[in-house]
């Protein structure tokens, strides 16, 4: 019996030996597979979104650059950057906008001179869209501080009322609007900042194209 | 414990041992920084990786205007056509890139970093991401 | 004493597991550490291809590129002692990349390309200059034009003086006039400096003149026939997202778009036969259908918008 139970004991020691080596290798492969992969887990929440924490990767995993040659080591990471500047909700995750009005970046706007200002235009056009979705609200004023009036007018915007069709699709497709939203310029998945101006049922249009408010800032 | 189901703890915990460590390959799913352009049009022929223009670092330092007004480069990934000899020349990216406004055309790889063959593109655009990863089994 | 086989065989499992560990350990230390190792190993390979590389672009602008042309053409001695010490660069930098004095070649080249990039500026090329400035001074007046058309039709909206005012219509006429000769007689470079002040005159105007306002585009069409051809080529835009969706999704599973791109085509059809026939109301229902149906379609099967 002495026998016995120490070859009980024995392998009760084996087993204890297996089950830590079957967690050590565990742990050692979930955290590998984790610290490369999205979710491994075919049950998560949001299976297929891209989580925070691998958004806006470095150069070496960006799957663009090539992580063997010297570029894609000596290139800034953009989450570095990024972490100094607002953060927004598509594209880059930042809201150049908003970092530009506080500051937080000064982008040239002239080649060679720093303290060129721009000449910024402030004027609303509200387009009016078929259908239910809200009517699209573009602000002159945020587009000028980047861009200069050559860049749209004539070429991709005649400025004539009128003179414009533009249609989701066109924009999908990249003319129009899809120009720079949905390649540099933030993506058109968030509906609500180009519709916003919810339909107001009571208007009676009477002429073709009027002064609806002047804006008090 | 008899010694069989003893000999069936000890095979499957070998066979699990060994699926655990060889059989999982860590899914590598990368993106790129929205907004990159990939410019392929004549690395290929050159032996060079194509270069990858960050639009993010660049709109930090200049409006858009800048490059697009004054510089002369169009709205379209490719539709420039840029080669090493006008770059030197003070063209296009060498309005900057040449050891003045920002460092000059030695940093090769700085620009040419991108994988060998890569097609021209602008990437995370609209038009590359358009059909979802759950409709009609496209996946990006 | 434990039994002979009970510990052999469990030291050998064991020794497995701790084994097997080892290897899991290794195969993720090596994956963590492949950009490391790569670049150490590859290091050599990777800078000898690249500065062949270099080595070429050097070559090539140094024995016939326009740059060098131009450069030799030219009386800046300067920028031709710079050429010939560019080219003293390149032949010392391949000298040093065949006996292998990589970190010498690298500096060696970066000079040669260096004091080409310094020289070429020094004399500019006068014939791209002239195209260039042909160029701009095409794409001001174009923008001159429409901007001033733009200011024109404020103008008749507002119907004030102060409208008027905002733009010194008499200064851009004799300016517009000014660089129009120039440009004939060939000057481009100050025909750009009065095309270029005109533009941001009447852009500023322009600015003033609809500041902090909000312009109403409503969907009001002068004639149905006007709404009809809205609608019509908003209809195409659709169609052409379905050539997009066919080439991204490599046909699979497009039974339902298809089904949605013949239905539209009918109602399309039906709405040319009810124009035709003088009900351009109805047909530009029919049209906003056919619309509706393609629209509904593409997003079932994974357009996202």
């Amino acid at each position: 019996m002495n026998r016995g139970s120490h070859v009980l004991r024995e392998n009760h020691v084996i087993l204890i030996i297996m089950a830590l080596g079957i967690l050590l290798v565990s742990i050692a492969v979930v955290f590998w597979t984790f610290s490369d992969a999205q979710a491994a887990d075919p049950n998560a929440f949001n299976r297929l979104m891209q989580p925070p924490s691998k958004r806006n990767p470095p150069p070496s995993q960006d799957g663009i650059h090539d992580p063997q040659g010297p570029g894609a080591a000596a290139l800034q990471p953009p989450k570095e950057s990024f972490s100094k500047l607002p953060g927004g909700k598509s594209g880059n995750y930042v809201d150049w906008v908003k970092a530009l009005d506080e500051s937080k970046i000064q982008p040239r706007y002239d080649r060679l001179d720093p303290e060129a200002k721009p000449i910024v235009m402030d004027l609303n056009i509200v387009r009016e869209v078929k259908g239910s979705m809200p009517d699209v609200v573009y602000p002159h004023k945020q587009h000028t501080e980047w861009l200069d009036c050559s860049n749209c007018h004539p070429a991709i915007f005649l400025p004539q009322k009128g003179a414009n069709n533009i249609s989701m699709a066109a924009i999908l497709l990249g003319e129009k609007c899809g120009v720079c939203h949905g390649k540099v310029a933030f993506p058109v998945s968030e509906c609500r900042r180009c519709h916003s101006k919810t339909k107001d049922k009571t208007a009676a249009a009477s002429s073709n194209t009027r002064q609806v408010e002047k804006q008090a800032k | 414990m008899t010694p069989d189901s003893f000999r069936t703890v000890r095979l499957t915990t070998i066979l699990a041992l060994l699926i655990l460590t060889i059989g999982l390959v860590p899914l590598h799913v990368a993106r790129a920084e929205y907004g990159d352009v990939v410019i392929n049009n004549y690395s290929d022929e050159a032996g060079m990786r194509p270069v990858v223009f960050p639009h993010w670092f660049h709109r930090i330092r200049f409006r858009c205007k800048v490059c697009h007004a004054d510089l002369g480069f169009k709205f379209q990934a490719g539709g420039n056509e840029i080669d090493m000899l006008k770059i030197i020349d003070g063209e296009y990216c060498g309005a900057c890139h040449n050891g003045d406004i920002a460092w000059s055309v030695e940093n090769c790889d700085l620009c040419h970093s991108g994988s060998t063959g890569s097609a021209t593109q602008v990437h995370e655009s609209t038009l590359q991401k358009l059909v979802s990863p759950g409709g009609s089994g496209a996946v990006k | 004493m434990i039994t002979g086989r009970y510990k052999l065989q469990g030291l050998g499992v064991a020794m497995a597991m701790v084994v097997a560990t080892v290897v899991a350990a290794v195969i993720y230390a090596a994956g963590q550490l492949a950009d490391a190792q790569d670049a150490s190993g590859a290091t050599q390979q990777a800078l000898h291809k690249g500065l062949a590389s270099k080595l070429q672009l050097l070559e090539k602008l140094l024995q016939d590129s326009p740059i060098v042309k131009r450069i030799e053409r030219s009386s800046n001695s300067d920028a031709k002692d710079l050429l010939e010490a560019a080219r003293a660069s390149l032949v010392q930098a391949e000298e040093e990349f065949y006996t292998g004095q990589y970190e010498a070649t690298e500096a060696a080249a970066n000079q040669g390309l260096n004091a080409v990039t310094t020289a070429s500026r020094m004399v500019v090329d006068r014939q791209h200059e002239e195209e260039s400035r042909r160029e701009r001074y095409e794409q001001l007046r174009k923008r001159v034009l429409s901007f001033t058309e733009a200011f024109q039709r404020v103008m008749t909206e507002k119907q004030g003086e102060d409208t008027a005012a905002l733009l010194d219509r008499q200064q851009v006429s004799e300016l517009l006039l000014e660089a129009e000769t120039l440009a004939q007689e060939g000057n481009y470079a100050a025909a750009n400096r009065r095309m270029t002040e005109v533009a941001d005159t009447v852009e500023l105007a322009l600015s003033r003149a609809r500041h902090k306002e909000t312009l109403l585009h409503e969907l009001i069409f002068d004639t149905p026939r006007d709404e009809y051809n809205y609608e019509k080529q908003r209809n195409t835009s659709y169609e052409l997202l379905v050539d997009l969706l066919e080439k991204e999704s490599n046909g699979k599973g497009l039974e339902d778009v298809r089904a949605a791109v013949e239905l539209n085509r009918q109602r399309r059809r039906e709405a040319d036969q009810l124009v035709h026939d003088g009900d351009v109301v109805a047909g530009i229902r029919k049209l906003e259908e056919g619309t509706e149906i393609l629209a509904r379609a593409l997003r079932r099967s994974g357009l996202v918008f």
